[in-house]
């Protein structure tokens, strides 16, 4: 039988294997403590980076919406003018105080549109 | 920065915070993989890691650096090591070979476990050895430390960690062989 022989330039290794991403982990101690503790922050894992991910997406979501484009002003023109078409019991000339030509113009095609 | 500056970096309270963060990617890798050697399963070694770095915090202070940083970050991480893998035999009721045993016979189905059946085969072979050969063999061979440094880490002299090492690659090579 051939003799086993440990060669350091064909070495065995470990086989030891660590979690996905373990010593990419952000490690702080907590310096106020009496008692120091190591804090691990996995930015994977931390529930505080997934609460700092959701203010970030609904902040972005909402400046996106607010400032994009001139939709959301005409929208609100729109809903403006349906309330007061469909909701209140105003006449023609109490509208035309509320709106300008160009959105009367609007209401008369909506108005024949729907007629 | 050489070592004595960043020591005194992570003394002062305005600069330790950022000096922690760096002495913690230096060395952890290398020191969990000596510490995993010996306690074996990832949670142990991920809880006795942990604490190394708080010990080595609260006791910087006193480090009089008559050693490497490293060299005594080692000390401290084998002397955590060996107190956990006791502490966890001892609550099993057994002996810390046996404790060990215990692990290794286990290992196959650990998913932190990603070696053939060479690599398991060697492991059971290194618990054949004495705690201290273990050690010596494992600092050797899978830590690749000088024997300098392990004399320093184990305050063992060199000739004797030598003879030791060449003593524990004979019986590993005769276990590997028979089994």
């Amino acid at each position: 039988m051939k003799p086993f022989t440990l060669d350091e330039n064909n070495k065995i290794e470990h086989g030891f294997a660590v979690p996905e991403n373990y010593f990419e982990q952000f490690h702080q101690i907590d310096f106020s403590s009496p008692s120091p503790k190591l804090i691990r922050l996995n930015p994977m894992k931390n529930e505080w980076f997934w609460a700092a991910a959701a203010v970030l997406a609904i902040g972005f979501s909402f400046t996106y919406f607010t400032f994009s484009g001139n939709d959301s002003n005409e929208i609100d023109v729109q809903t403006t003018e349906n309330y007061l078409v469909y909701e209140t019991d105003l006449n023609s000339d109490e509208l035309a105080e509320y709106l300008n030509e160009e959105e009367i113009d609007n209401f008369k095609l909506i108005v024949t549109v729907s007629n | 920065m050489n070592e004595h500056e960043f020591i005194q970096a992570l003394l002062d309270p305005q600069t330790q915070n950022v000096a922690f963060q760096q002495l913690v990617e230096q060395y952890q890798k290398r020191l969990y993989y000596h510490i995993r050697s010996i306690v074996l399963n990832h949670d142990d070694a991920d809880d006795v890691l942990q604490n190394t770095f708080i010990k080595v915090f609260q006791h910087l202070k006193n480090f009089k650096q008559e050693s490497k940083l490293f060299t005594w970050m080692y000390r401290i991480a084998t002397n955590e090591a060996i107190t956990h893998l006791s502490q966890k035999a001892k609550k099993n009721g057994r002996s810390s070979l046996e404790y060990q045993a215990f692990v290794i016979s286990n290992l196959e189905a650990d998913v932190y476990f990603e070696g053939d059946e060479i690599q398991l085969k060697l492991q059971k072979a290194i618990l054949e050895l004495p705690q201290k050969q273990q050690l010596v063999f494992k600092m050797r061979y899978f830590n690749e430390l000088k024997y300098e440094e392990i004399s320093e880490i184990l305050g063992t002299s060199v000739g004797a960690l030598k003879a030791s090492y060449h003593h524990a690659v004979k019986k590993i090579e005769i276990y590997m062989l028979k089994n």
